[in-house]
């Protein structure tokens, strides 16, 4: 009876395992800029890997002790230029996974600000890639 | 004895420690308001009502209420975090900037260099000769050939036309804003055979004054069986009203963001003039025309200069100064409008001798108003987003209402 209860347990961890191998998770970084322009950030490694394209969105602040200037307000956009994208195979397809991004930023003003970007990614991160075989 | 006050401070005491050390978790709060106006402006304070331990994540998304023209560029960012004396996070003030970028769709000395898409009217030649069209560009020559009886050659895309003489067959064919008469022969050419001549019946559908959309009707069947018609050349007198054309070119330039209502005005300079400073044996000239064309390339619209109703030869550029409000028609199932240029010369006089003429078009600027005036841009619904990890029950911090917010922010 014990030895039964001791499998049941491991199958249902085992199960638990695979059942449980993604979730929810949210990045959040910072990227600081100074000036005006446009730049394409380096990669940016997630650290996760997300099943699918992780939702971006970005927020923009002055960092501090920096002011604002009447009429040179910055006008900013930032986006997703590329994935870094890693691969299984799982019955002779082979299944992108999303582990990384280069960013491209772009930044109008007259005024040389310098600028925190606040990145957030967001999506069904993988616990365990093996177990989407 | 004093243990139950006692007891009871230190549960106080203990509740506020709970509230600030374990109650931390992950909250977000919205905003919504209204941004008017274009320009920029600061916004705020826009208060949390709770604590965040580091600045909380920032967005926004923004909806344009009403249409939108033009390309708007909006940016809200972070001007200053509102902390209190713990340092927590606990509001912001934003800079908004809204600005909507209206870029005229030609602007520039050398338009004319780059964007006409085909010339459509050939001249010269005859049915076997006819010249490769020409392109008109900036300082180039026109009317070299001058004919009492010029030469049209239409030339079809293999294949438009078959289907059988008898047929009514549309060309989508813009002549020159003058009434004109046909006549003359008019030849069919095979794909390697020799010319035909039939006879065709020319008539025009003419909705808009000014314009004339030929209709051509081929009458009989002059070849043998399968025969294909693959060209109409046409060799007939090209009369106009007003007395001759030299050359006639049409160039059609989509103004695909004008809608009816819309105010367009169009600035150039322009000089039209004889090289090597020929007499001009007259004048006056009446063409280039420039005006707004529906789908069908049916004039619509025409830009009247202010400064005078008839082109003149002149020495120097002269500005020029036009308008027009985008006509209330149907243009076609695309709805297209597009900017028409036909060049060419029509004159009072008439003859052989008629000098070489220059014909340049410079600072050309044409800009649109109206029901998407950019000084009139859509309002903004805009939503804020603060996501971050709070502490809940934070000293005073309920007394910081979130709807003490603006909810409209008014930008210049």
């Amino acid at each position: 009876m014990t030895i039964y209860r001791r499998v049941s347990k491991a199958q249902d961890r085992s199960r638990l395992d695979q059942t449980t191998w993604a979730r929810s998770a949210l990045l959040l970084l910072s990227y600081d800029t100074i000036g005006a322009g446009e730049i394409e950030t380096e990669l940016i490694d997630f650290g996760l890997v997300f099943e699918d394209k992780p939702f971006f969105s970005y927020g923009v602040e002055l960092q501090p002790n920096e002011t604002l200037i009447a009429g040179e307000f910055p006008a900013v956009m930032c986006g997703v230029r590329e994935w870094q994208l890693t691969e299984v195979e799982r019955d002779d397809r082979a299944i992108p996974l999303y582990i990384g991004a280069f960013l491209w930023i772009s930044i109008s003003s007259n005024i040389s600000y310098r600028l925190r970007f606040r990145l957030s990614f967001e999506g069904i991160s993988m616990r365990n890639v093996e177990h989407f075989k | 004895m004093t243990t139950p006050t006692y007891r009871s401070l230190r549960r106080a005491d203990t509740k506020i420690r709970l509230d600030i050390e374990q109650w931390p978790a992950l909250d977000k709060i919205f905003y919504e308001f209204l941004v008017e106006g274009t320009g920029e402006a600061i916004a705020g304070p826009f208060w949390f009502g709770r604590a965040f331990d580091n600045p909380p994540f920032f967005s926004f998304s923004a909806v344009a209420q009403g249409k939108s023209y033009g390309t708007p560029e909006l940016t809200i960012g972070v001007s200053e975090w509102l902390r209190d004396e713990q340092d927590m996070y606990v509001g912001a003030m934003l800079w908004i900037r809204f600005k909507v970028c209206f870029e005229p769709h030609l602007e520039g000395t050398d338009v004319f260099d780059e964007g006409f898409e085909q010339i459509l009217i050939r001249t010269g030649g005859g049915p076997e000769g006819d010249e490769l069209p020409r392109r008109f560009t900036r300082g180039s020559t026109i009317g070299t050939q001058w004919s009492w009886h010029s030469t049209l050659n239409i030339e079809l895309p293999s294949g438009d036309l078959i289907g059988g003489f008898g047929e009514e067959v549309e060309i989508d064919q813009y002549m020159a804003p003058y009434n004109f008469t046909w006549s003359g022969p008019v030849g069919v050419d095979p794909s390697g055979g020799e010319f035909h001549q039939t006879a065709i019946r020319v008539s025009k559908a003419n909705p808009y004054a000014g314009s004339q959309h030929l209709r051509i009707t081929a009458l009989a069947d002059p070849g043998p069986p399968g025969f294909e018609l693959l060209n109409f050349l046409f060799a007939g007198a090209f009369t106009m009203c007003r007395a001759g054309t030299k050359e006639s070119s049409l160039h059609r330039i989509p103004l695909w963001k004008i809608n009816p209502g819309d105010k367009v005005t169009l600035d150039w300079k322009a000089m039209v003039s004889t090289l090597d400073g020929q007499d001009a044996n007259g004048g006056p000239w009446t063409l280039p025309d420039l005006f707004i064309g529906g789908k069908g390339l049916h004039e619509v619209a025409r830009f009247r200069p202010v400064r005078s109703s008839e082109w003149e030869l002149t020495t120097s550029y002269q500005s020029y100064h036009g308008e027009v409000t985008a006509p209330l028609l149907p243009t076609g199932p695309e709805g297209a409008f597009y900017l028409m240029v036909v060049l060419g010369t029509a004159r009072d006089a008439h003859g052989p001798n008629v000098p070489e003429t220059y014909f340049d078009i410079d600072d050309f600027r044409l800009t649109i108003s109206g029901t998407d005036d950019p000084a009139r841009p859509p309002s903004l619904e805009v939503a804020l987003n603060f996501e971050g990890v709070a502490l809940k029950g934070y000293g005073n911090i309920h007394k910081l209402d979130p709807k003490a917010a603006p909810v409209k922010v008014v930008l210049a």
